[in-house]
């Protein structure tokens, strides 16, 4: 049994440096006064449970999970890049988009008007529906998208320091379409039911191809950790090593977050909303925002395996958030680019996205592999 | 004189598909830095309606001779016959019913008829979209502070552009054509 | 290679209840096979994000369709009913309800039916006019077409731009007729009114601003190679089934059938001008697609003709003197037309009675043969019949034969590369 001094002891040995918030800051006056910001967590410090509280947010595992690269970013994250897809397809397509609220900043705040007007509008379960799961399987799935985040690391902020990070976020970023198969299952309509059997299928599609181009990157990195992985690319990053197996894994992101041309689970002409075609309100709001979580994650790891992932210039102040920036700015650069495919695709029939997942990809990703084999045989007969 | 174009749909074959994919990639890019925009942005922006735009009808009581023509020619039995008090019969419009199509307009030979370049109504019940001579005469008006229109905006292609031309908004939206 | 072996589940299907209850055009005995085979009766429609107010009643075998009913009607309004008691003026905007984009195209036919019962003959000016108007009708129904078609394929950029260049279109309708839609412009004998020289420079730049996007637009959606996947080899008819199920228009010119009525039975100013009938060997989907994207270049090649002979031309004489009646012209002197028909509407059209007689029409409407016949008792001013089978109504069945054999998400393709339009094969 820890006691209370122990456990906050040990939540503070894990914490997260970030000068700004809890260190003191000096300021330098003009008249070369010196003047002291004190920190927040100082604070906190002597009052009993807050202290406890205020450690608990700034130790690592939970600071990972909650803030950075977690929930927080991705909530950051997921705000302007719905606001950024229908700005960027109404600008392709010769129009405005979103406006009317907040016109002076280009309708920036439409993602959180969207948000509130789903959390008060009813939420309704259909006669037909398993009702326990049909309302517990959108809670759910912050299980699936908020694991992968355990074995994530930025920097010095991780969870779990695994050598086995990225098959074990992998792992649990597959499980989210077993919640989506599951959502439609509980549905019980046709069209949700319709919708899981594409989802279903599309992940027989990509699944292996995803897995092949990391594990190429896996083999030329010579490691797992996502902590090697990117020492490795300090210098160049794993999309010249093997652009291939970056081309691979970019199109297998595009097909598991069912982005265009791969739109094919919720195509709105034909199987209306897909899975989720009977669910309003706020629950709504959850299931429609797990595509672009999942999208947040797979670029989270393509930035990790192919852009260096959190290398960039350290800045001071932020300490150990200054990784988390470079990670953060990576993976939005990365999710900019996935939501403008909408705006000059098509959506590829079933049939035809499972014969390019098998065929062509397939074709591309075993080519990856043979690129990172004869990478690492160059690199360990010492030729470079 | 008609000719035959034979076409053939493209086949295209790998590298062909790259090609084109970067292509439409390539579009879609330049149309995200520099769109070509037409959006007229409705109830702050008007569009310039061209002269002769048959719009909603203003009428002219002192022409009018009573010949009953244009509700005979009114496809949509949309015109009504009143009588008024000096004992001869005017026109009332029932906006339910009219279709825009300014035959009536067409067909007056004392030039009775107006267009307007007005056309955005809204009525609160179908009674009130009965119009009567007196409405007809003064034609319709719009509260100085319901508008909210600052421009009116004509397309206008210039050098293979599509421009739209702004102009600041009139006074007076209804504008009565002869 | 060895087929795959076939394995049913027996899954609880019922046959929709709609079947009975609602009296659908279904062969008797539909349902009972559906249940006990393994085959599903799905219901497309008649609201679907994939259909217009039509219901598509469709047998499919997994994920392949073994057969598509139509259940056509929700938007049917009785419209050659309504013909018989108006007065035949009266008729022009009703003619053109049912194709709204198309409007000059159908009200053309509607009058050329008249004018060929009164023997009007229209003045040169007035033929150019309509033609010009006609296939400025067109360019807007081809991209209105193009349009749902790739909201079909989810490709919105390629439903926006045709949608927005449509809008120039409607801009010139507007500036000439006074309406974007529903002109309600071409009358027996000519048209009501004329067009001035800056309108006429206001369509020709228009034209040439479209050939321009049209280009983008065809590298961005008709040439994107998911388009092309989704479209190529879909639901291909070949020439003698296209002849045999009666398909019209593009969509025949799409199989390899070089028919079209404005080359056939020219009317108008079409024989005097330069044009090439477009033309594909494959039937399939793709292709229909592709010969109305080459029409539009081939209808803006047509329009700036017109334009150039309209502007060579001196304004006014747009109706015909024929239909001025009373004062005949005197021997050896031209008969001199009307410059506009302002004030003399009813007088000229309000008592137009036609001989007795039927009197047909064929008009190349944008999506195909458009057929009016006329019957007059030769008494009232009104039709004592009025016939209208649209293109529509026309390709229906080869619509429906040629989705045999598809699957079940080419449907919405298939639907879209026909350009079906509920209200204008219901009438």
């Amino acid at each position: 049994m820890l006691s209370y001094n122990a456990l906050l002891e040990m939540f503070r040995q894990n914490s997260v440096g970030i000068p700004l918030i809890t260190r003191k800051v000096v300021l330098y006056h003009t008249a070369t006064k010196v003047a002291y910001i004190p920190p927040v967590t100082s604070l906190f410090a002597k009052i009993p449970i807050l202290n406890l509280i205020v450690a608990l947010l700034f130790w690592k595992p939970f600071f990972a999970v909650l803030f950075a690269p977690g929930l927080v970013c991705m909530l950051i994250a997921l705000l302007p890049i719905i606001w950024f897809e229908r700005k960027v397809t109404a600008r392709v397509q010769w129009r405005y988009g979103p406006l009317e609220i907040s016109r002076d900043i280009g309708g920036l705040i439409q993602p959180m008007a969207d948000g509130m007007r789903y959390f008060f509008q009813e939420v309704i379960t259909h006669r037909e529906a398993h009702r326990p799961y049909f309302l517990q399987f959108p809670l759910l799935t912050f299980l699936p998208v908020l694991l992968p985040i355990l074995v994530i690391p930025v920097g010095a902020i991780y969870a779990i320091n695994t050598p086995y990070s990225i098959p074990a976020a992998i792992a649990l970023i597959s499980l989210i379409p077993m919640i989506i198969v599951a959502i439609g299952w509980a549905s019980n309509s046709k069209y949700a039911y319709v919708g899981s059997l594409r989802e279903a299928f599309m992940y027989f599609s990509y699944e292996i191809i995803l897995i092949v181009a990391a594990m190429s990157m896996v083999i030329l990195y010579g490691s797992a950790n996502a902590i090697e992985i990117v020492r490795e690319q300090s210098v160049v990053p794993g999309v010249i090593l093997n652009p291939v197996a970056a081309l691979v894994f970019f199109i297998a992101i595009i097909m598991a977050t069912s982005r265009f041309p791969f739109e094919i689970p919720e195509a709105d002409p034909e199987v209306v909303f897909g899975p989720f075609v009977e669910y309003t309100g706020i629950i709504f709001g959850l299931v429609m925002t797990i595509a672009y979580e999942k999208l947040y994650l797979l670029c989270l790891l393509f930035s990790i395996l192919f852009l260096g992932g959190w290398n960039g210039p350290f800045i001071p102040p932020l300490g150990d958030l200054s990784p988390v920036l470079w990670l953060f700015l990576k993976t939005f650069a990365l999710m900019m680019i996935f939501v403008f495919f909408r705006t000059f695709y098509g959506r590829y029939r079933l049939d035809q996205a499972l014969k390019i997942g098998w065929s062509t990809l397939m074709g591309f990703a075993v080519v990856s592999l043979g690129i990172s084999l004869g990478l690492g045989v160059i690199n360990i007969a010492g030729w470079l | 004189m008609a000719g035959v174009k034979k076409i053939k749909p493209p086949s295209p074959d790998f590298l062909e598909t790259i090609k084109l994919h970067l292509d439409a990639f390539g579009v879609g890019l330049r149309e995200a830095v520099k769109p070509s925009r037409m959006t007229v942005q409705y109830p702050r922006e008007l569009r310039k309606r061209p002269k002769g735009f048959r719009g909603m009808l203003v009428f002219d009581i002192s022409k009018c001779i009573s010949c009953f023509q244009c509700a005979f020619v009114c496809p949509a039995n949309a015109i009504h016959m009143k009588k008024a008090p000096n004992g001869k019969y005017y026109p009332c419009v029932d906006y339910a019913k009219c279709i825009f199509c300014h035959f009536c307009r067409d067909t007056c030979s004392k030039g009775a008829w107006k267009t307007t370049n007005f056309m955005d109504v809204a009525f609160k019940s179908v009674d009130e979209m009965l119009l009567t001579t007196e409405k007809l005469v003064n034609g319709p008006e719009i509260p100085e502070e319901e508008r909210e229109d600052e421009y009116v905006v004509e397309y206008e292609i210039r050098g293979g552009k599509l421009v739209l031309k702004k102009e600041t908004s009139p006074d007076r939206i209804v504008e009565v054509e002869d | 290679m060895s087929e795959m072996k076939e394995y049913s589940l027996p899954v609880p299907v019922k046959p929709p209840a709609e079947i009975k209850s609602l009296e659908l055009p279904v062969p008797p005995g539909l349902d009972e096979k559906a249940t006990k085979g393994d085959e599903i009766v799905l219901f497309v429609g008649p609201q679907h994000g994939g259909s217009g107010h039509m219901r598509l009643i469709v047998r499919v075998h997994g994920d392949v369709i073994r057969e598509v009913i139509p259940d056509p009607g929700f938007v049917h309004r009785g419209v050659e009913k309504l013909a018989e008691n108006k007065l035949y003026v009266q008729n022009i905007p009703l003619v053109e309800r049912p194709a709204i984009m198309d409007c000059v195209n159908f009200s053309l036919g509607y009058v050329r039916a008249i004018e060929q019962a009164l023997d009007i003959e229209v003045p040169e000016r007035a033929r150019y006019i309509r033609t010009m108007l006609a296939e400025i009708c067109r360019i807007g129904t081809h991209f209105y077409d193009a349009g749902i078609l790739s909201v079909f394929l989810g490709h919105t950029t390629g439903f926006m731009w045709p949608f927005a260049l449509r809008e120039l279109t409607c801009e010139a309708l507007m500036r000439v007729a006074g309406a974007r839609i529903t002109a309600s412009y071409v009358v027996p004998g000519g048209v009501r009114r004329d067009v001035d020289n800056s309108t006429l420079n206001y369509i020709y730049e228009a034209m040439t601003y479209i050939q321009r996007k049209a280009k983008d637009f065809e590298r961005i959606f008709v040439r994107n190679p998911v388009t092309i996947a989704r479209l190529k080899d879909v639901a291909a008819l070949s020439k003698k089934e296209a002849i045999k199920y009666g398909i019209v228009g593009p969509f025949l010119r799409a199989c390899g059938v070089e028919y079209d009525v404005r080359a056939v039975e020219p009317y108008d100013a079409y024989d005097e001008l330069t044009w090439d009938i477009v033309v594909a060997d494959e039937g399939d989907s793709y292709s229909r697609f592709l010969v109305r994207v080459n029409e539009i270049q081939q209808s803006i090649s047509i329009i700036n003709q017109c334009i150039k002979t309209l502007k060579d031309m001196p304004q006014g004489n747009i109706v015909s003197a024929d239909v001025a009646g009373k004062k005949k012209a005197k021997e050896g002197e031209e008969k001199k037309g009307l410059d506009t028909v302002n004030g003399a509407f009813f007088r000229l059209f309000g008592r137009l009675t036609l001989p007795a007689g039927e009197y047909t029409t064929l008009t190349e409407a944008a999506r195909g043969t458009l057929l009016y016949t006329i019957v007059s008792d030769g008494k009232s001013n009104v039709p004592y019949r009025l016939r209208i089978v649209t293109p529509g109504w026309y390709y229906l069945k080869g619509f429906m034969e040629s989705l045999k054999g598809c699957r079940l998400a080419d449907l919405q393709a298939v639907y879209g590369s026909f350009g079906y339009f509920p209200p204008e094969a219901d009438r």
